[in-house]
């Protein structure tokens, strides 16, 4: 039981970081920083090394719907691209860290995550807003933004679950 | 395993999605088909003709300084004459059927070579 309330409890503090750092990066001007860092897939990751894919498959959608409910932008097209984006990058680095976490590192994963997330945005962004093929012109730049985001974001994940592995040994 | 440690993995990976970056951004305009054989002239964002590539001829399109004339011949368009102060449109040079877009900023003339649009939008967001 008392296991049980524990879990349920530092998921619930995962989830209320993510939400805080999804919205605190909605607060970045797009002006000056064209594309997303998407920090919040930090805790998404480290989520899924500490408690695994389920919980943390859930913490990311209910960090989307929480996150949109604070920036207003639940329901938008923005709304669907975040909740497709994050889903199918979360199926992604679930898939390559149950099969192949041997192989990728926290790194690797971490920019496998960011990669789909752009992709399927950018083909969801073409089928309900954008109907021009042109917009696939940003493909190399955003694969190449995804490996930068990933990477940090990815090592950061590896600090954050080290560091929670020490403070919180009673989680795993 | 040290804190900033990659995996033979993980380096394989960022040097392929790197090539892969590299030859996306040389070899996407040609497989995406994004050129034609329109070239549309636009005052501002109100179109003023819509040609043929192929076919020769001159055009003179009125903003608010005056006259800019374009010129398409041999399948290409470019400015040719403008009463823009910096003659940046005419250094733009031309675009042919690969596509392409020159503008005059300060006399608000677009020349857009692409493929037809059933309508004038590109784009709705919010």
């Amino acid at each position: 039981m008392t296991e049980r309330i524990g879990k349920l409890t530092r998921l619930a503090l995962l989830l209320a970081l993510a939400v805080v750092i999804h919205t605190a990066e909605s607060l970045l001007p797009v002006t000056v920083v064209w594309f997303r860092f998407g920090f919040a897939n930090i805790v998404g990751l480290a989520t899924l090394y500490l408690f695994g894919f389920k919980d943390a498959f859930l913490l990311t959608l209910g960090r989307i719907l929480l996150g949109s409910l604070v920036t207003g932008l639940f329901g938008s097209p923005a709304f669907l691209l975040s909740l497709a984006g994050g889903v199918a990058s979360m199926l992604a680095m679930g898939l390559v860290h149950r099969y192949c976490s041997r192989i990728f590192s926290e790194i690797g994963i971490s920019i496998i995550g960011a990669v789909v997330h752009n992709l399927t945005q950018l083909a969801l962004a073409y089928l309900i807003i954008i109907r021009n093929e042109a917009i696939f012109l940003i493909i190399p730049l955003m694969i190449l933004a995804a490996a930068a985001t990933g990477f940090i974001n990815g090592l950061a994940a590896r600090f954050f679950v080290a560091h929670f592995r020490r403070v919180s040994p009673a989680a795993l | 395993m040290k804190a900033t440690t990659l995996t033979i993995a993980d380096v394989v990976l960022v040097v392929t999605l790197s090539a892969l970056a590299a030859a996306m951004f040389y070899l996407l305009p040609g497989l995406l088909g994004l050129g034609g054989t329109e070239v549309e002239i636009l005052s501002g964002d109100r179109p003023l003709a819509r040609l043929s590539v192929n076919q020769d001829r001159t055009f003179e399109a009125s903003g608010p300084l005056g006259k800019t004339t374009i010129r398409i011949q041999e399948g290409r368009a470019r400015i040719v004459s403008s009463p823009c102060p910096n003659k940046t449109c005419i250094m733009m040079g031309d675009v042919g059927k690969e596509g392409g877009v020159i503008v005059c900023l300060p006399n608000e003339v677009v020349v857009r070579v692409g493929k037809e649009r059933a309508d004038g939008l590109d784009a709705v967001s919010r």
